[in-house]
């Protein structure tokens, strides 16, 4: 088997100050185009917060649901390529990921963006993000045709353009990995061997778990054109809602751990403490590959048709797939800072808040993945409480620590300590005001997805009215950061 | 609301077809590019017109089963108007002539009952042995449920029920009680709580009965079944439900559906894979055989 | 209080415990030391036989409340039929199987009506598309829910107690007036 050695590995992907530069010119845009998208997409959060309040007047339902079809969709979208590109940029110190690939992601996503955002705003498309099936064949006089041919079209190019960059990815660690030495086997069978960072490990098994989502996208994208086009078959409801919901939970499930890829790669950058890949770290992340096609269920079991087993796999995959989250990543974070010198800025904030996020919100699963409170909890705002916990104050948080690091590195200004304790409080306290408050209105029975509140539902006004402050005060985080990190990113281009 | 005034908003019911003449150029490509998986899924295709499953609960008006009768015809007992309804507690003379009450019956086990006309000579003898053969099929009698045969007849005596036990040989078969009704007034009340009812000639023998069992639940009704004969897939359903074995969901017969994961399998009384769990395994199946792709065809090392 | 509110409480604890850990962990930062590698290993398998236990502690107590078999040794008192269909539930004792029956018990057709503490099985089904019961009771706090899907019939039992209206609204997105969905079911005091 042959080894990777170092010195090999520095002239995988950055062989020459050119290719160095290249890499960080695409990767800065990315981060550039990903601010823009998460600033937008984040008012539009706003907007339905403040419409969910009655302190608009209302917005029409229809527009509301496009809305929000445009914001769930675009955020996962949005965090999945800045994780893919963050990765790929550390990559690149590795292996050698295919730059045209990269920009051939580049504009598939871009393309699958305006498509999307013309679907929705334009043809009012809002059948949510993940586009339960039938719903998008009976719009009760809402979209037209053209949007659900959109919106299949839009799919279609985000797909294809993130499975071959994935594959890509792939294949450029199997250049430099074989499959046992990426995933760290001589390691789990005590046998001498290669050092494999953990960052490649956690990479290596996120991406072969992310080919089982792109094959269920490329599935169900498929059973839903088959049944639009003219003489076509319907599809059985529940397998594609089982289909749907393997595929999103897969995407968003890997979208996290790519962030924690980044923590794992970046935050030893800060501290004086090391990670390496032994043997509790090589059984979690292998483990993962598998629990990850198990845990999907969980949401469906408030469809009793299912049959019983894989609800019962859904509630156990999900439980024990906390247990090496907790006891290697978030612990190895912790372990990573404790008493150790630690260079606090920005990012390693980010980074360090991002796995507290990760923690937390995984409290929260854990315990909507129960199905006996799945039972009064499904589809109640706890479910937005959870995934915004994940992905706001998670991997949200991740990856704008990578791009603030990217900025800061290439720009060569350095990170204010001041305003980065700032902008980290702003987030963190608007943040988690907005989960909080999104946790307790589904304690209190307040549905998810709702355009405007019945009488029933009255206290659902006031916790969208109170979560507005809490918006408010992650807004002028978010524009704190953007000023921050996007100054360093710009000048950072013009290097 | 350009749209809705153009016609072409995406409403679909069913399989039904708006024939659009302004379908996008995107549709075409995309039509294009699935043929060939389209032709890949055209072995799978199955046709679901053929399924005959009664769902528990009444939906049978548009299914069309071998021996059962569509309810909802006119005068044909509905199960939906009598589920969970309370069975009259009839006074009963069992074959032996010894009295009993029907509440003891379904105290002791959960009960199948049947009303029959000892001197029928139309639907009942036929009847009773499509019930006896689907009950030795289903198995079961005498140990998770009793079969009674009660006559509605007041004109027959124990001795006929005997007879009648006698002629199908079931005078000695644990499970089966046949029995006539100790009254005209608790036949009556017997068949009215089961929704059947009798026609009378002026000679007093009967025109018209349905054939039916009902399936008897701690005194009340959990299953019905009209029809001229007893399919035993059927009897296996209303056996389930007698030993609480709770089937949560079913699925409902419909038109031509591309796949699915699953079929409801009444005479087996599970689930059977269909075509469609292997697209649920293809998932998983493509991660594998595309990280043996990725990795086996690259040599690592080389730069 | 609500079961839910109780569950919340317990994941503000878990979420200021978690909190807690990290906070304490960065202000650990001011006061570096070196910590020996196998005292961290002692502590994170401690932590992992703790988490293992709690984790199989939890499933094992919490599997055994399943809403799919509720009641199920118990005949019910009533069948209530609920069919989903933009944007309206279908609530009535007699099967809704499709459009015209739909209609029907959503207009004008009176609320179903049964006694307090009558054991309901609910049986669920959708005409177009998924559709969300959930079970809202007098008080406005979700006891329950089951989806409903088009082609399939979900059963769920439930006990309503309390004497009042019952309501039954959408959870799960189903197009534009997806919040204005309502289904109704009367409880009446006294048997």
């Amino acid at each position: 088997m042959a080894e990777p050695s170092d010195a090999a590995g520095a002239a995988a992907g950055l062989a020459t100050a050119d290719a160095a530069r290249r890499w960080r010119r695409a990767t800065l845009v990315w981060m550039l185009v990903v601010f823009a998208l998460f600033l937008i997409l984040t008012l539009l959060g706003l907007l339905m917060r403040l419409a969910q309040g009655n302190t608009l007047g209302g917005l029409p339902p229809e527009v509301f649901y496009a809305v929000l079809t445009l914001h769930g969709l675009g955020m996962v979208g949005v965090w999945y390529v800045g994780a893919m590109a963050g990765v790929s940029h550390r990559l690149a110190r590795f292996a050698a990921p295919s730059l045209a690939v990269n920009r051939l992601a580049f504009g598939g996503t871009l393309a699958g963006v305006v498509l999307l955002i013309v679907v929705t705003l334009v043809g009012r498309f809002g059948t949510g993000w993940y586009f339960l099936h039938p719903l998008p064949f009976h719009s009760g006089g809402v979209w037209p045709d053209w949007a659900v041919t959109g919106f299949f079209a839009s799919l279609g190019v985000l797909g294809v353009s993130w499975t071959i960059w994935t594959v890509d990815l792939l294949r450029a660690i199997a250049r430099r990995y074989s499959l046992g030495g990426a995933l760290a086997w001589h390691v789990l069978a005590g046998r001498p061997g290669p050092e494999t960072p953990p960052f490649i490990l956690v990479t290596t098994a996120t991406l072969i778990s992310a080919l089982a989502a792109f094959v269920a996208a490329v599935v169900v994208l498929a059973l839903f054109v088959i049944e639009w086009l003219p003489g076509g078959a319907p599809s059985d409801p529940l397998l594609m809602k089982n289909l749907i919901f393997f595929f999103g939970h897969g995407l968003v499930n890997i979208t996290m751990y790519l962030g924690v890829a980044l923590v794992y790669d970046l935050l030893p950058e800060f501290t004086s403490r090391k990670l390496s890949t032994n043997r509790l770290v090589a059984a979690a992340w292998n483990l993962a590959i598998f629990l990850v096609l198990a845990v999907y269920f969980h949401h469906l079991y408030m469809d009793f048709v299912q049959p019983r087993f894989l609800q019962y796999l859904g509630q156990i995959g999900s439980y024990l797939i906390s247990i090496p989250a907790a006891v290697i990543s978030i612990f190895s974070t912790l372990y990573l800072v404790w008493r150790a010198r630690v260079r606090w800025n920005l990012t390693s904030l980010f980074l360090f808040f991002g796995v507290m996020g990760w923690a937390i919100g995984g409290v929260e699963a854990v315990i909507d993945s129960t199905i006996a409170a799945n039972f009064r909890f499904h589809n109640t705002l706890w479910v937005p409480s959870h995934f915004h916990t994940y992905y706001l104050l998670g991997v949200v948080l991740m990856i704008l620590a990578f791009a603030h690091h990217l900025g800061e590195e290439s720009s060569g200004l350095p990170s204010n300590g001041r305003r980065g304790r700032w902008i980290t409080g702003l987030f963190l306290a608007g943040g988690y005001g907005l989960v909080v408050l999104f946790a307790l209105a589904g304690a209190d029975s307040v549905p998810r997805r709702y355009s405007t509140y019945p009488e029933e539902l009255l206290q659902g006004v006031t916790y969208a009215r109170v979560s507005v402050a809490f918006i408010a005060l992650l807004l002028a985080g978010v524009l704190l950061y953007l000023w921050e990190a996007g100054r360093r990113c710009v000048r950072g281009l013009k290097a | 609301m350009r749209a809705r005034a153009q016609g072409l908003t995406a409403d679909r019911r069913g399989r039904r077809r708006r024939a659009s003449t302004a379908r996008a150029p995107g549709q075409l490509l995309l039509g294009v590019a699935l043929l060939v998986l389209g032709a890949a899924a055209g072995p799978a295709q199955t046709a679901d017109s053929a399924r005959a499953d009664r769902p528990p609960g009444g939906s049978s008006a548009r299914v069309a089963g071998a021996g059962i009768l569509p309810a909802g015809e006119p005068g044909l007992p509905r199960e939906d108007e009598r589920l969970y309804a309370p069975v009259f507690d009839a006074a009963l003379v069992d074959s032996a002539g010894a009295p009993r009450r029907l509440s003891e019956l379904w105290r002791r086990r959960p009960l199948i009952v049947t009303l029959v006309f000892a001197r029928c000579t139309l639907i009942c003898p036929p009847y009773l042995r499509s019930l006896q053969r689907a009950v030795g099929a289903v198995g079961g009698a005498g140990e998770d449920y009793d079969v009674a045969v009660v006559s509605f007849d007041p004109g027959d005596t124990p001795a006929a029920m005997a007879a009648l036990a006698a002629r199908l040989g079931l005078d000695d078969e644990p499970g089966w009680v046949f029995a006539a009704a100790a009254s005209p007034a608790a036949a009556r009340e017997l068949a009215d709580s089961l929704g059947a009812w009798v026609r009378w000639d002026p000679a007093g023998l009967a025109t018209d009965h349905p054939a039916m069992l009902a399936a008897v639940d701690g005194g009340r009704v959990v299953r019905l079944l009209v029809g001229a004969t007893v399919p035993p897939r059927r009897l296996r359903e209303v056996v389930w439900e007698l030993r609480h074995e709770f089937v949560p969901s079913y699925p409902l017969p419909s038109e031509r559906v591309l796949f699915r994961c699953f079929r409801y399998r009444p005479d087996t009384g599970g689930v059977a894979l269909d075509w469609g769990f292997l697209l649920l395994l293809a998932p998983g199946a493509g991660m594998l055989l595309g990280t043996v792709a990725i990795f086996g065809r690259a040599r690592p090392g080389r730069g | 209080m609500a079961p839910q509110l109780w569950v919340f409480i317990l994941y503000l604890v878990l979420a200021a415990v978690v909190a807690g850990v990290f906070l304490e962990a960065i202000a650990s930062t001011r006061r570096p030391r070196e910590v020996e590698a196998g005292a961290v290993q002692r502590v994170r398998v401690r932590f992992f036989v703790l988490l293992t236990v709690v984790v199989l502690a939890a499933l094992a107590i919490t599997l055994t409340r399943l809403p799919y078999t509720l009641w199920a040794d118990e005949l019910p008192d009533r069948v209530v039929f609920v069919a989903g269909k933009q944007f309206a539930f279908a609530v009535a004792e007699t099967p809704v199987g499709d459009d015209a029956e739909w209609l029907a018990a959503t207009t004008g057709a009176p609320a179903v009506e049964v006694p307090a503490g009558s054991l309901v099985e609910f049986r669920v089904t959708a005409l177009d598309v998924n559709h969300g019961v959930g079970i809202f009771d007098p008080g406005g706090a979700l006891i329950g829910q089951i989806q409903g899907m088009p082609g399939y019939v979900n059963r769920l039992r439930m006990r309503l107690d309390e004497p009042g209206r019952y309501d039954i609204l959408c959870l799960e997105l189903c197009g534009n007036l997806h919040s204005r969905m309502r289904g109704v079911v009367q409880v009446l005091a006294g048997d």
